[in-house]
């Protein structure tokens, strides 16, 4: 059944024993409730080996069978479901199971995973930890670096160590913070690394020295932590690379040498192989440098079989210390030519002396060899012509000797062997040979390969041979001079012809000589060419062309003439050959070697038949005239600029003084023009020249005058000028300066120049003026001012300063300030400082010491004084003595204190009660008044003196009495006057057996009550003193005040007395009336109670056979009877009322109130009535008994009124005013006129009939007689018939 | 029928004809058992005093006025209340007015009450009731 029910989800599979339940494809084991028993242990035992995966186990079972199962047998199953089930139900708990299977399977993987984890977790790190040592103790400088930031994420000590920087701060850095290469360079390196196969970066990196390595970077990327990096090794090839590029360049140099060299350079080894060969040896030898190296005997294959021996020979010759000369041999190269080999080596050795190898030269010299051998046979060739020819020839080398054949022996005169030693200059007139010199000079420099000239030979016999010579330099083959070959001929006989001629030339040659520049002949052809046919050697100088250049034509010089004035020497040229006419020009010329330069050209023509013009001329070289006369004008033109243009005059004046010449400037200073001043001398007296203090300046004193006679300059000179345009005097500052020609002492001129000063020297003037006027203010300054310089020079100083303190030089201006006060306290030079340094000190009371110790009292200011550019120049110093001042002040303050004291005393006399006090109060005021040793107070009893009191240094007379005529209280209480005596002993009026055993030496005495003297007051001092006239003055105040509260003190005590009579009456009064009202009142109403009592038993007994009528009387006797007493009853509060004690307290007012409701409580209720209470919950101060009175009759009267509103209503409110409450109590009763306001307040008035509104009229004359005791009022508003609200006020009292 | 509780008098002092008349008829027209007995001044009054110590019944309450001639109703007061033995009396203060001062005096010589004239019977009562438990308290055995 189960497999029906399981079947089409899940596979089912019937377990046989075979079954192996460890097959991991069973995810399920149902079991059947009957099995369990049977097949448990295996069952356990499955359950036991459960792990990690579950195996769940159901049980499938009727409830019965349950039972039978043993609890052993539950620990092999894992779910049980009982028979019968429904499908949906088992399919859902063996979900159930299934699902828990796969969680366990699940959390079997996560534990396999995790562990494996945790493994390789463990094994990374070991290795992280390896390479982290490996990193940090490498020698080699590593760095790991982000490999998206490029930022050195570690460092380790090799690269803190390389780059200078600490491993904390590499690896803040990025790469590019080491790397200089460009990030183009970065790129292509990069690039280079990819495709070639280099492993390496070839990088810049700098160091934290700021120096810069070659570097090699291998870089690798390495996993830390999950996270990639790039490891990089930096390896320094700086050294190398500089090494191997110094190398190379080297190398390079050397390839390009040798390699370019024609010779044959070789480099061997020490066994004689080839290093290096330069591939000349393949030009040389037809063999290439392979061959040589493959090949090391080829070389000495190709030497000629005869060189061979040689060549071995000085190979072997050369140990390690020889250097071998060179040699030559020969080699039969490729084609089988011979080729000569000039052969030179050395040995190479290491720094250290270590035989390296040896490094040769070959050089081709076959062609050397093959000229050499060419020259050798034409040498020969020649010799053999030489000798034989019958035209002299010579052979002359360069330092003049010759070589000679027969021929030119003949001709001279000479044997060869005399003339074989001779130099050609000695065998040559001496006047020709610098000629002959300068000549040969040419063809030596190159000019010129050979020469012919005609020469004078001096003859043996003295006689001058002319010959034809010509003479050609022969030279090596790098062109070294070798020697002349000259052949002479002789031309005598010609020569004598042309002697004449040449005899001319010669002369005019030499004339040509002396002159500078060049004699010329020029002639202008008549189709316009021209020649020089003739020009001296000055040519040179002149064109930087030869004579012979130009003899033919005449355009190499014109090619030399300046562009600009091309056209105007062929104008004058044209000109000049025209009219025939000598022809002059200046001309610049442009030369290849001297640049620009002047000609000058000088000629006469001369007029040929052919029609041309043939010019005799000179031209001489005027470039520096020019350039001087270019100068001088320029510097004229300069000067003349500046002659017009300056603001300074300028005058030149001859020797006699005459004004010659004068600029702009000059005649506007002067006021007068160039006409009006040539001539004139400077001792006219036009000038009224004056000198600066305006005092007539004498013409010898002019300075060009005094510059003239002196020779000297004068500089600086001031004077005044009368200027006749301005009508004033102008001030000028003149130079003059005297000029002299060349070589005189006298000046033959004076040159003037001078400024207008005028302005200057009025504000000169101005400052000067102003400059007095100061220095006369501050001397007559009424206190004492001082002013200094920055150095504490005096400047100014006023008059009241120097008596002030007490100066006894006369100037002190110019004098410095502590040379007049050499005693000056420190404290002053501080102050001086401080006010030198902008900082301004003052005091307004300070005490000035002087030698003796006096002082003054001053009042002081010191400030510094600025220049017009802001800085300090100096301070100023005022002072001002106050001793005057100073003494009144304190006089001042002591009259205030001893004010103070009086009033002190006044006022506590005023306040004084008893006479105990007073006598207590004056004396001790008395002396504190004058600060008197002593002060006494003496009353008048009759006529004694009585000393009621004193305050004294030691006792006087305190409760003696003496009578008055003896004593000098009683004197002055006699005459109403007061006393002072400054000596006791020497005043008769004193009782002196009184006074002398006591300290007094002076006294004052002032009366009590001047008009009738009931006292006095005394003051004593112990040395002889006499009191001022304002102490004496405060002493008399003290008396008239004592006097005036004794007065205050009787009359007092007379109005206590009075008063206290008065109260004992008024309290006898008041106890009479009390009886009297107590007793009427009783005895009033005794007779009212027998009326109303007796009424009442009328009506009560007899009511019934009353009629109506007399039941009505006698009602009306009852009600009578009640307002009587009520009556009655009224007068006796009104009257207790005025009587009663009126005590303040403290009363919550609104319970108060509310407290009074409660008592009308019935009545209110009653009529409806609608009480509000609008009172604040505060207290005041007033009487309880009063207000109680107040309220009531007020509250009843409002209640009395409303009676019969529809709606009564009563407000009763509370307000704050500054001094006062107000209470108001508001009805909207019947209200009143306010006409009858003044009578509603009188006893026993009333407004309204008795029937209509009870009442006695007694309640608001209550209320009103309460507030009256209260010190308050009453008054109302109202209006009829619309109620009324009556207020009291109650005055805000303190509780006493 | 009204009664206090024990058969004593009342003795009223009086001396204003009127206000005795009227305060008997008060008194009687409840027709209060207790019998009547007056004084007509102070005097008379401290004469019961002999009276009593002579074997007269004490009276059960006192009515006294005290605005009266001779000896005032407060003399009477004290020298009943200083007596040793007749202090135990109940006495009732008649006045005219509450305020008076006299009530004030009169309660601290001992008075035990008062009442306003003219007397009514009600009054009367009220204050009787008052004084009967004064009287029984005083009755009680002392502890």
């Amino acid at each position: 059944m189960l497999k029906v029910f399981l079947s089409p989800k899940y596979k089912v599979e019937v377990y046989n024993r075979e079954t192996d339940l460890q097959d991991n494809s069973i995810s399920l084991v149902i079991v059947e409730g009957l099995m369990l028993s049977k097949h448990s242990d295996m069952l356990q035992k499955l359950k036991q080996e459960q792990h990690p995966i579950v195996l769940p186990v159901l049980l499938v079972t009727t409830r019965k069978d349950a039972g039978l199962a043993t609890s052993y047998l539950w620990k092999s199953i894992d779910e049980m479901i009982f028979l019968p089930v429904q499908k949906t139900e088992l399919l859902a708990r063996i979900e159930i199971l299934l699902r828990l299977r796969q969680q366990s399977i699940d959390a079997g993987n996560l534990r396999n995973d995790l562990y494996n984890l945790e493994k390789d977790r463990k094994a990374l790190q070991k290795s992280e930890r390896r390479f982290r040592i490996i990193f940090e103790n490498s020698l080699a400088v590593m760095l790991l670096i982000d490999p998206e930031t490029y930022r050195v994420m570690a460092a380790n000590k090799a690269a803190e160590a390389f780059y200078g920087w600490k491993r904390s701060q590499l690896e803040k850095m990025k790469i590019s913070d080491f790397n200089i290469l460009s990030a183009a360079e970065l790129k292509a390196e990069m690039e280079k690394v990819r495709t070639s196969e280099r492993i390496y970066f070839r990088f810049k990196h700098r160091l934290a020295s700021g120096d810069v390595r070659d570097v090699e970077v291998y870089s690798g990327k390495v996993e830390i932590d999950g996270k990639d990096y790039l490891h990089s090794i930096i390896h320094d090839v700086s050294e190398q690379l500089s090494a191997e590029n110094k190398l190379r360049e080297s190398e390079d140099r050397y390839r390009l040498i040798s390699e370019n060299s024609t010779d044959w350079i070789y480099l061997t080894d020490t066994e004689g192989n080839f290093l290096y060969i330069s591939p000349s040896c393949e030009k040389i030898t037809g063999f290439a440098p392979a061959d040589f190296i493959s090949d090391p005997q080829l070389l000495n294959n190709i030497i000629h079989p005869e060189d061979l021996q040689t060549t071995i020979h000085h190979h072997n010759n050369t140990t390690k210390d020889q250097e071998p000369d060179e040699m030559e041999f020969r080699i039969i190269n490729r084609k089988k030519q011979v080729s000569w080999i000039r052969h030179k080596c050395k040995p190479i050795f290491t720094d250290d002396g270590k035989y390296t190898g040896r490094r040769g030269t070959n050089q081709d010299i076959s062609e050397e060899k093959k000229t050499k051998e060419k020259l050798r046979r034409s040498e020969e060739k020649f010799r053999m012509v030489f000798e034989s020819a019958n035209v002299g020839k010579s052979i002359t080398l360069p330092s003049g000797e010759i070589s000679v054949n027969q021929a030119f022996c003949d001709m001279l005169g000479y044997s060869q062997q005399e003339l074989q030693n001779k130099k050609w200059q000695e065998i040559t007139p001496a006047e020709d040979v610098p000629e002959i010199e300068q000549k040969l000079r040419l063809v030596l420099v190159g000019e010129t390969d050979s020469i012919r000239f005609e020469k004078r030979y001096v003859h043996k016999s003295g006689i001058y041979i002319w010959a034809d010579v010509s003479t050609r330099l022969m030279r090596t083959l790098n062109s070294k001079p070798l020697y002349f070959i000259t052949t002479i001929v002789d031309i005598s006989k010609k020569k004598n012809a042309e002697f004449g001629l040449t005899k001319n030339l010669n002369l005019l040659n030499n004339l040509a000589a002396q002159v500078p520049g060049v004699v010329y002949q020029y002639r202008l052809y008549p189709d316009g060419s021209s020649a020089f046919p003739y020009s001296s050697p000055g040519m040179w100088d002149i064109y930087e062309v030869t004579p012979e250049e130009v003899r033919e034509d005449a355009s190499p010089v014109f090619t030399r003439i300046h562009p600009d004035d091309y056209d105007y020497i062929v104008e004058t040229i044209t000109e000049s050959a025209r009219n025939q006419t000598d022809y002059e020009s200046d001309f610049r010329v442009i030369l290849p070697k001297q640049g620009l330069r002047w000609r000058h050209s000088n000629a006469r023509p001369e007029l040929l038949e052919d029609g041309s013009t043939l010019w005799h001329g000179i031209i001489t070289d005027v470039t520096e005239r020019k350039q001087a006369e270019e100068a001088r004008e320029k510097s004229e033109e300069q000067y003349r600029t500046l002659f017009e243009t300056m603001t300074q005059g300028v005058v030149h004046q001859n020797a006699a003084g005459e004004i010659i010449s004068a600029n702009p400037a000059a005649e506007k200073i002067l006021g007068l023009s160039i006409d009006q001043m040539k001539g004139r001398k400077s001792i006219d007296p036009r000038w009224k020249a004056v000198d600066q203090n305006k005092n007539t300046l004498p013409g010898e004193e002019h300075p060009a005058i005094l510059a003239l006679q002196t020779g000297k300059e004068v500089k600086d000179f001031t004077q005044g000028i009368f200027n006749p345009q301005k009508n004033d005097y102008v001030w000028i500052l003149v130079n003059s300066i005297p000029q002299f020609h060349k070589g005189e002492k006298k000046p033959y001129q004076v040159f003037s120049t001078f400024l207008d000063i005028t302005d200057r020297k009025k504000a000169e003037e101005a400052l000067s003026h102003s400059h007095d006027l100061m220095k006369y203010i501050i001397e007559h300054n009424q206190s004492a001012v001082a002013v200094h310089d920055l150095d504490l020079k005096y400047l100014f100083v006023s008059q009241r300063y120097l008596t002030e303190y007490k100066v006894k030089e006369k100037n002190v201006i110019g004098k410095h300030h502590y040379e007049v006060f050499p005693d000056i306290p420190e404290k002053w030079r501080k102050v001086h400082q401080k006010a030198l340094k902008g900082i301004v000190s003052r005091a307004d009371e300070d005490k000035f010491f002087r030698k003796d110790g006096s002082f003054d009292w001053t009042r002081w200011e010191c400030r510094p004084w600025y220049q017009a550019d802001g800085s300090i120049g100096g301070i100023i110093v005022y002072t001002e003595v106050i001793n005057e001042q100073k003494r009144k002040e304190e006089e001042i303050t002591k009259l205030n204190q001893r004010l103070e004291i009086l009033i002190e005393s006044i006022q506590q006399l005023s306040a004084a009660q008893s006479l105990e006090k007073v006598k207590e109060i004056v004396a001790k005021s008395a002396r504190k008044l004058i600060g008197a040793d002593g002060a006494t107070l003496v009353f008048r009893e009759n006529d004694h003196c009585f000393y009621v009191n004193e305050d004294a240094i030691q006792p006087l007379w305190k409760g003696k009495k003496f009578p008055m005529h003896s004593c000098i209280s009683g004197w002055v209480m006699q005459h109403k006057k007061l006393v002072v005596i400054e000596d006791i002993f020497l005043d008769n009026r004193i009782p002196l057996d009184v006074y002398s055993p006591t300290f007094v030496k002076s006294l004052a005495m002032v009366p009590i009550n001047i008009s009738e003297p009931i006292g006095a007051i005394g003051n004593y001092w112990k040395e002889k003193y006499t009191p001022t006239e304002t102490e004496l003055q405060l002493l008399q105040t003290l008396a008239d005040a004592t006097a005036r509260a004794i007065e205050n003190i009787t009359l007092y005590a007379e109005l206590e007395e009075r008063v206290k009579r008065r109260t004992e009456q008024l309290q006898a009064v008041n106890k009479e009336l009390e009886t009297f009202t107590y007793s009427v009142s009783h005895d009033l109403k005794a007779p009212l109670r027998g009326i109303d009592g007796y009424s009442k038993l009328l009506l009560d007994d007899y009511g019934d056979s009353l009629n109506e009528e007399a039941t009505h009387f006698i009602q009306t006797i009852r009600n009578s009877t009640l307002q009587m007493n009520q009556l009655i009853e009224d007068l006796l509060s009104y009257s207790r009322l005025e009587r009663s004690e009126m005590k303040n307290g403290r009363i919550a007012v609104k319970r108060f109130m509310q407290n009074l409701l409660v008592n009308y409580q019935e009545q209110t209720n009653k009529g409806g009535f609608n009480i509000q209470l609008d009172v604040p919950d505060i207290e005041i101060i007033t009487t309880s008994i009063g207000l109680s009175i107040v309220i009531r009759n007020l509250l009843e009267n409002a209640i009395k009124f409303t009676a019969g509103q529809p709606n009564p209503k009563i407000e009763i409110g509370l307000k704050e005013n500054p001094a006062t409450w107000i209470i108001s109590i508001k009805d909207n009763g019947v209200g009143f006129d306010m006409k009858y306001h003044e009578r509603i307040f009188e006893i026993f008035q009333r407004l309204h009939r008795a029937e209509d509104f009870p009442g006695t009229g007694i309640g608001l004359a209550m209320v009103a007689k309460a507030l009256q005791r209260m010190g308050g009022k009453v008054w109302a508003e109202s209006e009829p018939h619309k109620g009324s609200t009556f207020f009291i006020a109650i005055p805000k009292t303190k509780i006493q | 029928m009204t009664e206090i509780n024990q058969n004593g008098p009342v003795l009223l002092v009086e001396d204003n004809p009127v206000d005795l008349d009227l305060t008997l008829r008060a008194l009687k027209s409840q027709h209060l058992e207790n019998s009547i007995i007056t004084a007509r001044d102070g005097e008379e009054a401290l004469a019961f005093i002999e009276k009593w110590e002579k074997g007269e019944p004490l009276p059960v309450v006192i009515l006294l006025d005290l605005k009266m001639p001779k000896v005032s109703g407060l003399e009477v007061l004290k020298v009943l209340k200083s007596h040793p033995i007749y202090k135990t009396i109940p006495v009732v203060v008649l006045t005219t007015s509450s305020e008076s001062s006299d009530v004030k005096m009169a309660y601290e010589l001992g008075a035990n009450s008062y009442i306003m004239k003219p007397v009514d019977f009600e009054k009367f009562l009220d204050v009787a009731k008052q004084i009967d438990l004064y009287w029984r308290v005083l009755n009680k055995p002392a502890d």
